[in-house]
């Protein structure tokens, strides 16, 4: 196994007695796109400034291949981690034209002009090169902010939220570029995000946070389908979370068996997927159509159940009509927790 | 300094800012050719003078280019100067004192900081114009006066007393410039003179004769010139500045009330060396000078003042000195203004 | 700092005696009621003339926009005692006003409070005219909108919405105002009002130190009082900060048109015509070239820049750190930091100028005593201007996102390289406009020159002042003209800063 490029361990960070970080540990291996997702306020801000520099952790480690940023005797400043940030409202300087902006951070002049042509030409901002701060666009200034940052060929960049300023088109499009460029040009980084879709589309890996807590490490996949508990299982797409009791491989419910992922017993919470479930009419059944939703490729299809609603996805040619009755079963086995 | 130092220790602590702490260096080097020129100017005579530089400027200099002797200038308010005088004690920097009006010398002669001038000094003034301890001399000399507009008032009019001006037949004719220093140490001397009741009373009926109020002499002298009033209590001086000023004969001129009324008062500027000064040769010299022919020939030929000394008449328009006989007061004890000031605000007219 | 208060203190322990006598002057608390009441009234009639000046020039097509809205601001670049004595000089007997028509003007200018409130209205309403026409500018006209469709008349809506919407920009320039007056001694004094000002001016006169020291600490008390209020108000402010607020500017009716414009000419006529005409024509009227232009006139011009230049630049010294630690720090000390900045605003230039007379005399460090040299008037007037230094550099500060700082640190910038790189450049409008601020407050700072100069230095002020006092209104105008032309000129700068970052 590679050698982690970062390595995070139990840290923590207080803002006088809140605890905004609150003993998370992970790793990150060269080259990996990593996202850390949450709510806001749930401290994902905090640690990634915490690994900046930007912020004083109260306890824990950061190691950086064999350089300590951060222990119980060691804070290296911020400007000495070789580090990029690229900040949600880009930061970028307002005094300053864009080719001098990003060549901000570069120290070894010889190389400035090379530098600049490449990453111009890279993040296609040949024609802004003179122009101030104030005449591009925010998609622009976001490029500019990434140029900037890959300037000084730091080897970790650190996104916060960098996308959330953009309209979701050019920002799905930036995304993917940037993906690209730091995949090319071997750079790891982290991204900090409420966006569940951004996390999923730019990470190898991720981590959900909350409260200062990592809830649960591992691929977008993983994270998808096998979340470790129904607040994980939130964060993605349509969470729809019935009780029932299982019975090893299975559980009852009040639609019926459904599988489960891991064998157990007793009462349980089970996270049904509205693409996870199948429906046929049956009319000895309880549950009954109330909504149909056209949604193009698909139809999504409201089913009363006795003490609630569920959400299942059918193809869009289907033929069900509101107040069918129909059967709900479970074509994959689901996450219980 | 006490708050630079804070101040520098604020920028310290507050961030470790190299920026700002540099420049606070350079404005130190610029300071320096201001401290280099304090030392300099320690030859140089230090003067705290109440009488106007605007005026007394010209005679400085004239000092300066006959003697090589510098003079640097603190210019103030006779009695401000007099208590900063007393606040500064022995630290004070000052070598001599120029006092517009000798109302305070008398507070800093009891206070001990005067230094006995040599009795030849002394000598060349009339002693009713020097301290009685001989620790000042007066420089030149005014007279109180009522200016009057020659058109409006006939000679047989004019009165004799100025407590004459209290009659109705004034109503409506005259001004005066409360808020003026001469007018008040005149007010001051006459209270020694008539009593605080009789002031009041005379006070009093010269606010129901519906008497103008002006800011100063000076635009007395004028109203009265441009007959907007008939005649107005003031130095005799103004009259001639004003004449010079306008460059065309006036229709105004000075009227002396009768000697040994308590409207014939002539009041001096005065000048004293401190005992802290460390400068008292070149002092001494001013004061010898100032006593000079030149000198008071100056206060007649520019100012029309009364020359008190080296044997110079008055300008040739002017009752001489000799011929008066103001009323007698120390000159030096009219510094107790506060009850001036009361009965002046009592009776309405401050 | 705190200095000034400490010397008061002392000042009146020291004279047990004599204050006694003073609590028992009949007068002691007449004066202070005039003085509240000067205060008060001032504040409201500079409300009645600003507030309906910024708002016709926020709301309304109005021809010559931009100089109306200098002139407006012009009124600040004119010190108080220059404006009391053209007033004097025009509405005086024998003045402007009864040369030009030969009647006497019906209300008495002198010994009253209608002349003083007059100068001290017109001088100071500038101040609540700025805070106003900010707030306005910053007012999304939305909230009028609704409430038009709500079926409001547009009277209606400026009762009910907008002027409530003013009030906090409004009552704080109203303190200011009051605070400003209470403070101000030169109108008093020419004026012949008798405020507290005007009794520690004449006790000063009189070199009766410890008296004036006693009505320095009132005057203290009631600023102390006053500032209190104002930040009181300040955080009470809900404010709904939209920088971009798009603004509707309506045009009027030719008839509303014409009392607008009516309203600006006399208004500005009043504010600053008319003390500039009087100006003149007392200049006019001087035979004496060689008095008109004193000799000294270029000394005291370029003496008068010099302290002004060194007190701006200590006090802009004084306030980034003060401003850095207000905004950038939390705790004890940013507070600390935050609040003994505003402590000028407390001491009026007496108060100042005396408390370094009285401390300076006897105080020498390592042997050297600052008695009588350049620098107690240069940091007498950089603390008293402290405050407006801070607060310039304070907003420039505010408007600089910390992320920028961040950014050039992860760009691998020092600290150091980052705060000259970055902070510096940012922060120099803010630094320049505090500096010009702080330069025109002490060009036309009055009491402090008066009772600090060094020996043998003359400032402009003190020929002004000493002229005014002689009542030789023609010899007055050549310095004030020069003291008037060098502050519009600063002032010129400070807008032209501010217009060119509004047009960005």
């Amino acid at each position: 196994m590679t050698k982690a490029l970062l390595t995070i361990k139990e840290l923590s960070c207080h803002f006088g007695s809140f605890c905004a970080v609150d003993n998370i540990s992970f790793d990150l291996m060269p080259g990996e796109c990593f996202a850390l997702l949450g709510s806001s306020g749930c401290g994902k801000t905090t640690a990634l400034r915490a690994i900046a520099g930007l912020e004083k952790p109260s306890q824990g480690h950061i190691l950086h291949l064999d350089q300590t940023f951060f222990d119980h005797q060691t804070d290296l400043a911020p400007n000495l981690r070789n580090t990029g940030f690229i900040f949600q409202d880009y930061a970028i300087f307002p005094h300053l034209s864009i080719e001098e902006n990003i060549t901000f951070g570069l120290k070894d002049k010889s190389q400035k002009q090379s530098t600049l042509k490449r990453l111009l030409t890279l993040l296609g901002l040949e024609e802004h090169a003179k122009k101030m701060p104030h005449q591009v666009s925010g998609g622009q200034l976001q490029r500019v902010a990434i140029a900037r940052t890959l300037a000084i060929k730091p080897s970790l960049v650190l996104m916060d939220e960098p996308f959330s300023n953009l309209d979701a088109k050019l920002a799905r499009r930036l995304r993917n570029e940037i993906r690209q460029i730091f995949k090319s040009e071997g750079v790891s980084s982290i991204l900090v995000t409420h966006n569940q879709e951004e996390a999923f589309d730019f990470a190898d890996r991720m981590a959900v946070m909350e409260q200062g807590k990592i809830l649960q490490i591992g691929t977008p996949e993983e994270l998808y389908q096998k979340p470790k508990s129904a607040q994980v299982a939130s964060f993605f797409g349509h969470c729809q979370i019935i009780s029932g009791h299982a019975q090893g491989e299975y559980a009852t419910t009040n639609i019926g068996e459904v599988p489960l992922q891991k064998n157990s017993d007793g009462p349980c919470q089970i996270l049904l997927r509205p693409e996870n479930m199948r429906l046929a009419p049956s009319s000895e059944s309880q549950l009954i159509v109330k909504d149909i939703r056209f949604l193009g490729a698909r139809k999504e299809i409201t089913v009363q159940t006795p003490d609630s609603e569920i959400f299942v996805n059918v193809s869009a040619r289907s033929a069900i009509k509101i107040s069918d009755k129909v059967q709900i079963t479970a074509i994959e086995a689901c996450a219980s927790f | 300094m006490k708050k630079l130092l804070i101040a520098a220790l604020a920028i310290f602590f507050a961030s470790c800012d190299n920026k700002t702490q540099t420049p606070s260096a350079e404005t130190a080097k610029e300071y320096a050719p201001v401290v280099k020129q304090n030392s300099e100017a320690e030859q140089a005579l230090l003067i705290y003078t109440g009488r106007k530089t605007m005026y007394a400027q010209p005679l400085f200099d004239l000092f300066t280019k006959e003697t090589g002797i510098k003079i640097t200038v603190k210019e103030g308010k006779t009695a401000q100067l007099a208590n900063t005088i007393l606040r500064e004690g022995d630290n004070s920097p000052a070598d001599l004192f120029f006092a517009q009006d000798s109302s305070n010398l008398g507070a800093l002669s009891s206070a001990n900081v005067l230094e006995v001038l040599p009795a030849e000094t002394v000598k060349k003034v009339d002693a009713r114009y020097t301290g009685p301890k001989g620790d000042w001399v007066g420089t030149s000399g005014r007279a109180r006066v009522l200016v009057y507009n020659k058109k409006m008032v006939k000679a047989e009019e004019l009165p004799k007393s100025i407590e004459d001006l209290a009659d109705p037949k004034w109503k409506g004719r005259l001004g005066w410039a409360p808020g003026n220093g001469s007018f008040q140490s005149h007010v001051t001397a006459m209270i020694k003179v008539l009593g605080k009741e009789k002031t009041a009373a005379w006070i009093k009926a010269l606010k129901a004769n519906e008497i103008q109020d002006f800011p100063k002499n000076t635009p007395i002298v004028k109203a009265v010139a441009e007959g907007k009033v008939a005649a107005g209590l003031v130095n005799h001086y103004y009259l001639y500045k004003v004449r010079l000023d306008m460059k065309e004969a006036l229709d105004a001129e000075n009227h002396f009330f009768a000697d040994g009324d308590a409207g014939m008062f002539i009041n001096v500027s005065g000048i004293a060396l401190l005992k802290s000064s460390k400068n008292k040769a070149a002092a001494q010299k001013f004061i010898d000078w100032i006593l000079s022919e030149k000198a008071q020939s100056f206060f007649k030929d520019s100012n029309f003042e009364y020359p008190l000394a080296a044997g110079v008449s008055a300008f040739s328009e002017l009752k001489p000195l000799d011929q008066i006989d103001p009323i007698k007061i120390d000159l030096g004890d009219l510094d107790k203004i506060e009850e001036t000031i009361q009965v002046l605000e009592e009776n309405g007219a401050l | 700092m705190l200095l000034p208060l400490y010397v008061s203190v002392k000042d009146v322990l020291d004279s047990k005696n004599e204050l006694n006598l003073l609590f028992a002057t009949r007068d002691l608390w007449p004066t202070i009621g005039r003085s509240l009441l000067l205060a008060s009234l001032t504040a409201i009639g500079g409300a009645l003339i600003a507030v309906p000046q910024a708002w016709f020039l926020a709301r309304y097509h109005i021809p010559g926009k931009k100089i109306i809205l200098i002139l407006c601001i012009l009124p600040l670049v004119f010190p108080s005692y220059i404006s009391a004595y053209s007033y004097l000089a025009a509405f005086d007997h024998m003045g402007f006003y009864q040369n030009l028509t030969g009647m006497a003007f019906p209300i008495p200018i002198r010994n009253g409070l209608f002349g003083t409130w007059m100068s001290m209205t017109l001088v100071n309403s500038p101040l609540i005219f700025l805070m106003t026409y900010a707030a306005l500018q910053r007012q999304s006209p939305s909230q009028e909108e609704s409430a038009r469709l709500l079926g409001f008349n547009p009277t209606q809506v400026f009762f009910k919405i907008s002027l409530p919407a003013l009030k906090i920009p409004i009552a704080s320039g109203m303190l200011l105002v009051a605070l400003y007056t209470l403070s101000d001694f030169g109108t008093p004094a020419i004026l012949r009002y008798k405020t507290m000002t005007y009794y520690i001016f004449r006790h000063l006169d009189r070199g009766s130190f410890d008296k004036a020291s006693f009505f320095s600490l009132l005057l203290i008390i009631i600023a102390f009082i006053f500032l209190q209020l104002e930040s009181w108000i300040n955080r009470s402010q809900g404010r709904i900060t939209d920088n971009k607020a798009r603004q509707i500017i309506k045009k009027a009716k030719p008839s509303k048109l014409l009392l607008i414009i009516i309203f600006y000419s006399s208004t500005i006529f009043m504010a600053c015509l008319l003390p500039l005409l009087t100006i003149l024509y007392w200049f006019s009227k001087g035979r004496n070239s060689e008095l008109v232009f004193p000799k000294n006139l270029f000394d005291s011009s370029f003496n008068s820049a010099t302290l002004a230049f060194l007190a701006a630049i200590i006090s802009i010294l004084f306030a980034v750190p003060c401003a850095w630690c207000a905004l950038r720090k939390k705790g004890l000390f940013a507070t600390f930091a935050d609040r003994i900045s505003f402590l000028g605003n407390m001491f009026p230039g007496l108060v100042i100028g005396l408390a370094f007379i009285s401390f300076f005399v006897s105080f020498k460090l390592f042997g050297y005593s600052f008695y009588q040299t350049l620098w107690l008037p240069v940091l007498g007037c950089a603390i008293r201007f402290l405050p407006q230094a801070v607060s310039s550099v304070k907003t420039s500060l505010a408007q600089i996102n910390p992320r920028l700082e961040e950014a050039s640190l992860m760009l691998g910038h020092d600290s150091v390289s980052t705060k000259l790189r970055i902070t510096a450049p940012l922060l120099r409008p803010g630094l320049l406009a505090g500096f010009a601020l702080v330069f025109i407050s002490t060009l036309k700072e009055l009491p402090i020159t008066l009772l600090l100069a060094q020996p043998g230095k003359f400032y402009l002020t003190q020929n002004i002042w000493n002229l005014i006092d002689e009542a030789e209104y023609s010899l007055v105008a050549a310095p004030a003209l020069l003291l008037l032309g060098i502050s519009s000129i600063s002032l010129y700068f400070i807008l032209n800063q501010k217009l060119t970052k509004s047009n960005d």
